[in-house]
């Protein structure tokens, strides 16, 4: 639109029109798209490792075989981590953005457009502009105008009609139908549900929080943390397996919830797809592996650690690993190979490898301060730790989850999805219908309404035959109904057609239902 | 679990249902050697859109095609058969295995050709689509040879799979989405094919329905597919907050899905305002479906929580 001269320029009602338009807000979809076919073919850094500095170089440098020289370039891209990426989350609050700013810029119009469009007889003396038919018949105006009525009727349309005359007779007729005239509001309620869902998603993700997976062996009390005061303990942990084949086909953990120490869920049987929800909190089942019982006692004697060591990882020879945190020092622990010969760590032993607990570093990153086996029930020392290997065991893999905003999530998904079915399961449909009399009879227009909801030409096509049918069928006073020869209506689409008459005298208009 | 008779039937029906859709195959492509054989294969008209043609009225009247041949009967009829084959190798799997009938990646690939085979079917209803019926089939029988490369034993399900009216709901969306895609791909196939001979000769070819009835049929296999597939990524949402405890784990799958829906999204949108012409449209269809068996075989090449049992 070019501006007046001397117009102020509005940089928010720029901004406004830019997001509000289709055009633009079709940028921010195409630049997602292959934003997420990169996260689906790219590994993703977990989780857990995304704000650990030394953790995520350790997986980042695992990459380096398939990546090679392009590692670094992917890593400053942060394709390793799209969904923390600066740029991908400024991609998403465009398009939250230019959703709710498309939906409040069309909520009024919609709201007023739906209640009436001008009827055709309004601008009776324009030429007939746009894709419009022409159909003759020979019934007078007040048949035809009930012939379409009744055709359009039952198609299933709702219509307003008006007409004008002066003394004995009428001299023009017009009217508007329309089907399913609320699926604009659903059209706005499916862009509105999706800019809540990824608003509340947002949300959820700030002032939520999430643990993927708190491994728990059994007998082990473990904190939920984030000052809730809640803890979890895994009284018993059942993994069961198909006897002929390598599935597990269920797993289940007897699980008591504690708070501030007191028992508050006891003896809750936890499994996959059946959470157990607490105060907003929900704990599920997600997994479960590997784990050893250890005890460590110090030079002294004294005990320093008791109790389980999920064995969370597999290392280069694929044996479960894990590591335990002690006073000033960090114990790396391995299992031998299942369902192989491991000559290193052959069954009944586990390996141990004793470093420095040097702060922000993790096991491995330099030198053993001893390498060993430990032989189930036999203590071994070294390094000034007294390790015994107790037993083999199984942690439990629970997710703990709070998201206040998960309603959110659900009313916009819903709303999305409502929207949808109503914009594709009941697309408005409009016909302007002007009726004039002529010498042999009623000349009858129809063009489609002015609004351009997806599929409409074949529904008015289809309105167009039926009426066309109708005013050939017989009519009841013996004449038959349209002059018009068999065969196709006329029909002209974005030309100007021939504007009637102008009647003359116009004395008022009568309405119609 | 799994009672044999019924897994033998499941197994039978799939084989027969695979001849079957063959046969109607071949029987398709000899119709267009026929109809070619007989008159112009090139269309009188050089408007790529006629100023009078309703869907139905073009996919039954501008094609060779369609005036006729009993081999294109027995085609099409065999496409019908194939569909209501299949249809009982679904149930008697169903009946088998206690659950809904894909929950293996074997199980998925008959129910994708069955969604594609049933998608064709209630797209098509109102007019015999002159040409169609040799691309969405062919889609369905390829599906039908992939998951003859795969393990069909019956399998327990893992734990997570253990929801049976989340997957039936969730996957079944996922078929249904599937099968509206493969029609609308083979609409955009056939409109660029359109445009390819209109391009070269100046005419299209009479054995293909116009690319206008083409545009609108891809048109509405996207007005099926693209709901469908949004009930499928949210139904999977809700499953995973109830399995593993966030709705959205930026697992490989969920975001390929995420990405097919998308460029259905623009689909919509681009053709809606008509910025860009029928071909634009269609090129966005095809990119669209290639993101389908992208998503559909995703869990074969990346880690993903969508690993099925029996791969």
């Amino acid at each position: 639109m070019r501006r007046r001269p001397g117009a102020h320029l509005d940089p928010i009602g720029i901004l406004w029109r830019a997001l509000s338009s289709v055009r633009v807000s079709l940028i921010p979809i195409a630049l997602l798209v292959p934003a997420l076919l990169a996260a689906a073919l790219l590994p993703q850094a977990p989780v857990d490792v995304r704000g650990y500095g030394p953790a995520y170089a350790e997986w980042l440098e695992a990459q380096r075989e398939t990546f090679g020289t392009w590692l670094p370039v992917l890593d400053n891209l942060s394709l390793f981590r799209i969904s923390d990426a600066f740029w991908f989350r400024c991609l998403l609050a465009w398009l939250a953005l230019s959703l709710g700013v498309l939906v409040l810029s069309r909520l009024e119009p919609t709201l007023s457009n739906r209640r009436r469009e001008r009827l055709p007889l309004a601008d009776v003396s324009a030429p007939l502009a746009g894709e419009h038919v022409r159909l003759h018949t020979d019934r007078s105006l007040a048949a035809a105008t009930d012939t379409v009525k009744l055709t359009l009727r039952d198609l299933g349309y709702k219509q307003r009609h008006e007409a004008r005359g002066s003394g004995s007779g009428y001299s023009l007729g017009g009217g508007y139908a329309e089907r399913n005239r609320w699926q604009r509001l659903g059209t706005l309620a499916n862009h509105l549900g999706l800019c809540m869902l990824i608003a509340a998603g947002v949300l959820g993700s700030v002032i939520g929080y999430r643990e993927p997976t708190v491994p728990v062996t059994e007998g082990s009390v473990i904190p939920v943390g984030h000052g809730t005061n809640l803890s979890i303990r895994v009284n018993s942990f059942t993994a069961t397996r198909h006897p002929a084949i390598n599935i597990t086909t269920d797993y289940v953990s007897n699980l008591t919830l504690l708070k501030n120490g007191t028992t508050v869920r006891d003896g809750h049987l936890l499994r996959v797809n059946h959470p157990l929800r607490y105060d907003g909190i929900s704990f599920h089942q997600v997994s479960y592996g590997p784990a050893v019982d250890l005890k460590v006692t110090g030079a002294a004697g004294e005990p320093l650690y008791d109790g389980g060591v999920p064995l969370l990882e597999l290392d280069p020879a694929n044996r479960p690993a894990g590591t335990l945190s002690l006073p000033g020092y960090q114990l790396r622990v391995t299992a031998p190979r299942p369902n192989g010969v491991d000559g290193l760590v052959p069954a009944g032993e586990v390996g141990l490898e004793l470093y420095h607990h040097l702060e922000g570093t993790r096991a491995g990153a330099e030198a053993p301060l001893a390498s060993f086996n430990a032989r189930q029930g036999r203590p071994v020392t070294a390094g000034g730790l007294t390790v015994t290997f107790q037993r083999e065991r199984l942690y439990s893999g629970i997710g703990v989850t709070y998201n206040p905003a998960t309603p959110y999530v659900w009313g916009g998904a819903v709303l999305m999805l409502a929207g949808l079915i109503s914009a594709f399961g009941f697309p408005h449909r409009a016909v302007r219908i002007r009726l004039q009399p002529n010498e042999t009879g009623t000349s009858v227009v129809l063009a489609p309404g002015r609004s351009r909801p997806m599929g409409r030409k074949a529904e008015f096509e289809r309105a167009v035959g039926a009426i066309q049918r109708a005013l050939d069928a017989r009519a009841d006073d013996g004449r038959s109904g349209s002059t018009m020869p068999q065969g196709e209506p006329v029909y002209a689409g974005g030309d100007h057609g021939h504007p009637p008459p102008p009647t003359q005298g116009v004395p008022g208009t009568r309405h119609e239902r | 679990m799994n009672d044999e008779p019924f897994v033998r039937l499941a197994l039978y029906s799939y084989w027969a249902a695979g001849t079957v859709l063959a046969g109607a195959l071949l029987l398709g492509w000899l119709a267009v050697v026929q109809a070619s054989r007989s008159g112009s294969i090139m269309h009188d008209r050089s408007s790529p859109y006629p100023a009078v043609a309703g869907t139905a009225r073009a996919l039954r009247s501008n094609s060779g095609i369609s005036r006729g041949g009993a081999l294109r009967r027995w085609s099409t009829g065999g496409v019908w058969l194939a569909f209501a084959v299949l249809s009982v190798s679904l149930f008697a799997r169903a009946v088998a295995t206690g659950l809904p009938p894909w929950a293996s990646q074997y199980e998925f690939a008959v129910a994708f050709a069955w969604g594609t085979l049933g998608a064709f079917a209630v797209l098509t209803r109102t007019g015999r689509p002159a040409g169609l019926e040799l691309v969405v089939p062919a889609l369905a029988l390829g599906a039908l040879l992939y998951a003859s490369t795969l393990p069909s034993a019956p399998l327990p399900t893992v734990p997570a799979l253990q929801n049976r009216p989340l997957l039936a709901l969730h996957v079944g969306g996922a078929i249904i989405a599937y099968g509206a895609n493969a029609v609308a791909f083979g609409a955009a196939l056939l409109f660029l094919l359109q445009g390819r001979a209109h391009a070269i000769t100046g005419r299209h070819l009479a054995i293909l329905p116009t690319p206008r009835a083409l545009d609108e049929l891809g048109y509405r296999a996207v007005m099926v597919g693209f709901p469908m597939l949004a009930a499928t990524l949210l139904l999977g949402s809700w499953w995973g907050s109830i399995a593993w405890g966030y709705y959205w784990n930026w697992d490989p799958k969920e975001t390929a899905t995420l990405a097919t829906w998308l460029v259905y999204g623009i689909y919509l949108h681009v053709r809606a305002s008509r910025e860009w012409g029928g071909t634009g449209s269609a090129l966005l269809l095809v990119l669209g479906f290639a993101l389908t068996v992208f998503t559909y075989f995703g869990n074969l090449f990346f880690s993903s929580l969508h690993s099925y049992s029996g791969v």
